[in-house]
């Protein structure tokens, strides 16, 4: 089985709705900056009001890399994949896969929106496909 | 400019390396690091013409934290001071700071710094579902995307300079090709065959874009490093190699993922500081040791600390102006790419030997100034300066 996410309780939002297949991050309250990943205070105002908010789900290819070695057993099967960052349209940068897509077809800047793969009955886990 | 920069320049020049030492570097598989640590640590001291005795500072590191505590029982002694910090390569610099602020402080008169590597022995992994240490979260913080290894993150860094910049595969190559035709004059390396383009081009990816030959050796070995107070220094056996300058920036905001800024906004900072202190210019370097896990690191070092702009690494690499003869050359030793993967340790020996006029074959003509830059989420540099 593939690692599941080791959520600290001030994560557990995040993947709660992600269960329910939206993509929410805190928004602060007073500067309204999205942030991710998840910190008990605004890196830029210092504010510890926040509201876990949900995003539109869209954003953009900002780096890529293709795994061609495994370094986990449960990977396998899946290489040669890829890992990518992408950028979502409220701001904050995030870490995931690239789906339904060719390795060879991505591309920076490229148009992505989220989907969400079910991994068991905790975790479903947010992955881009191309808009 | 980051700290008190006249405290700073009181500091240049007043701790120096005395004693430099390294034990055979390979694959042997019954080693362990404190054996390796202990191998170095003794010719540290023979280079010195000190005695174990005189250690009352000691620094100890390498992969799965090494103890200072234990080492210090091996070698019988009761130092007043002792340190650790595992974060890999990215605590070197950090920890001959540390031991400069020791001794210049007053806090020990002379500090062993002491390296132990046993990774290929210990079939240690730099990826997949390890214990990863704070510092590294980049790699370690999306296993269920299977994002792992230092070198993937270096991935990231490559593909957004080819992406951004219009860089090439073909330029980056010439990183590991010049430092391997260094390691050819290099007796203890550990790779000796000639590497080309071509041998380069169709390596297998490990993590693409980077292939195979981007990527740091591991295996085995030892390195130590004597430090103590410059006027000490100059008493000993071999002329003292002073540190002229020390300069760290760290960047913690959004380090859980592989930079997306390739620290642009960040490294600069740890520039300007070594410079100032060390009164000197990046145009007074006659060679650099790049902390080179991964090829695309030295070009990231070679930008972000001004000896060309942003985006210009893979043309300004070029045409031999790296490699021993050139205009600024790198990792004469091989590096860890080449050399052995010592985590650093071996580039200050390096700097140390090139200062002396010790290299041998690969000497720089008359070098005066190195210096060493470890880029990264914990940027460290110092500026090693020949005694006049």
């Amino acid at each position: 089985m593939k690692p599941l996410p080791t959520a600290l309780p001030l994560e557990r939002p995040y993947w709660e709705h992600a269960q329910s297949h939206r993509l929410a991050l805190q928004r602060c309250d007073r500067c309204q900056v999205f942030r991710f990943p998840a910190s008990p205070v605004c890196a830029e105002c210092d504010s510890d009001q926040y509201t876990w908010t949900d995003l539109c789900g869209t954003g953009t290819l900002v780096s890529w890399v293709i795994f061609h070695k495994s370094y986990f057993v449960s990977f396998n099967d899946a290489i040669p994949y890829n890992v990518a960052l992408v950028k979502v349209d409220e701001g904050p940068i995030l870490c995931t896969n690239v789906i339904d897509i060719d390795n060879d077809a991505l591309k920076t800047g490229m148009r992505l929106k989220v989907v969400f793969v079910d991994v068991n009955e905790q975790f479903s886990i947010p992955k881009f496909v191309p808009l | 400019m980051n700290g008190d920069i006249e405290r700073l320049k009181a500091m240049s020049d007043r701790t120096a390396i005395v004693g430099v030492g390294a034990s055979e570097q390979g694959n042997f598989p019954d080693a362990d690091p404190y054996t390796l640590a202990i191998k170095a640590l003794r010719r540290a001291l023979d280079d010195s013409g000190l005695r174990k005795e005189d250690i009352d500072g000691l620094i100890v590191q390498g992969p799965g934290n090494v103890s200072f505590v234990r080492m210090g029982e091996m070698l019988g002694i009761n130092p007043v001071a002792g340190a650790n910090f595992d974060l890999g390569g990215l605590a070197t610099g950090p920890l001959i700071q540390q031991a400069a602020m020791m001794l210049h402080a007053g806090l020990c008169r002379t500090v062993a710094l002491v390296y132990g590597n046993a990774s290929r022995a210990e079939g240690r992994r730099f990826g997949g579902d390890t214990v990863v240490t704070p510092g590294r979260e980049y790699s370690s913080a999306f296993y269920y995307y299977g994002l792992t290894s230092p070198g993937a993150a270096s991935a990231f860094q490559a593909r957004l300079h080819f992406e951004t910049y219009g860089t090439r595969p073909e330029q980056l190559a010439t990183v590991p090709i010049t430092q391997r035709q260094h390691a050819m004059l290099n007796p203890d390396s550990i790779k000796k065959e000639a590497l080309t383009l071509d041998k380069y081009m169709t390596a297998r990816y490990v993590c693409e874009p980077l292939r195979l030959y981007d990527y740091c050796l591991i295996n085995d070995g030892g390195v130590a490093l004597i430090m103590t107070t410059t006027d000490r220094a100059r008493d000993l056996a071999k002329p003292p190699v002073l540190l002229a300058g020390i300069g760290r920036q760290d960047s913690y905001r959004n380090s859980s993922m592989p930079t997306h800024t390739l620290w642009r906004d960040t490294m600069p900072r740890a520039a300007e500081q070594v410079y100032a202190m060390a009164g000197v210019d990046r145009t007074d370097m006659d060679g650099l040791m790049v902390y080179d896990s991964f090829s695309i690191n030295i070009w990231l070092s070679l930008e972000n600390f001004g000896f060309c702009k942003p985006g210009e690494a893979g043309e300004f690499t070029q045409a031999g102006r790296i490699a021993l003869g050139g205009e600024l050359p790198i990792n004469t030793h091989g590096g860890h790419l080449s050399d052995s993967y010592m985590q650093g340790w071996l580039h200050q020996v390096e700097a140390v030997r090139q200062l002396r006029g010790e290299a041998g074959a690969r000497q720089i003509a008359d070098a005066r100034h190195i210096q060493y830059i470890c880029r990264g989420n914990l940027c460290t540099t110092m500026i090693y300066r020949r005694d006049s």
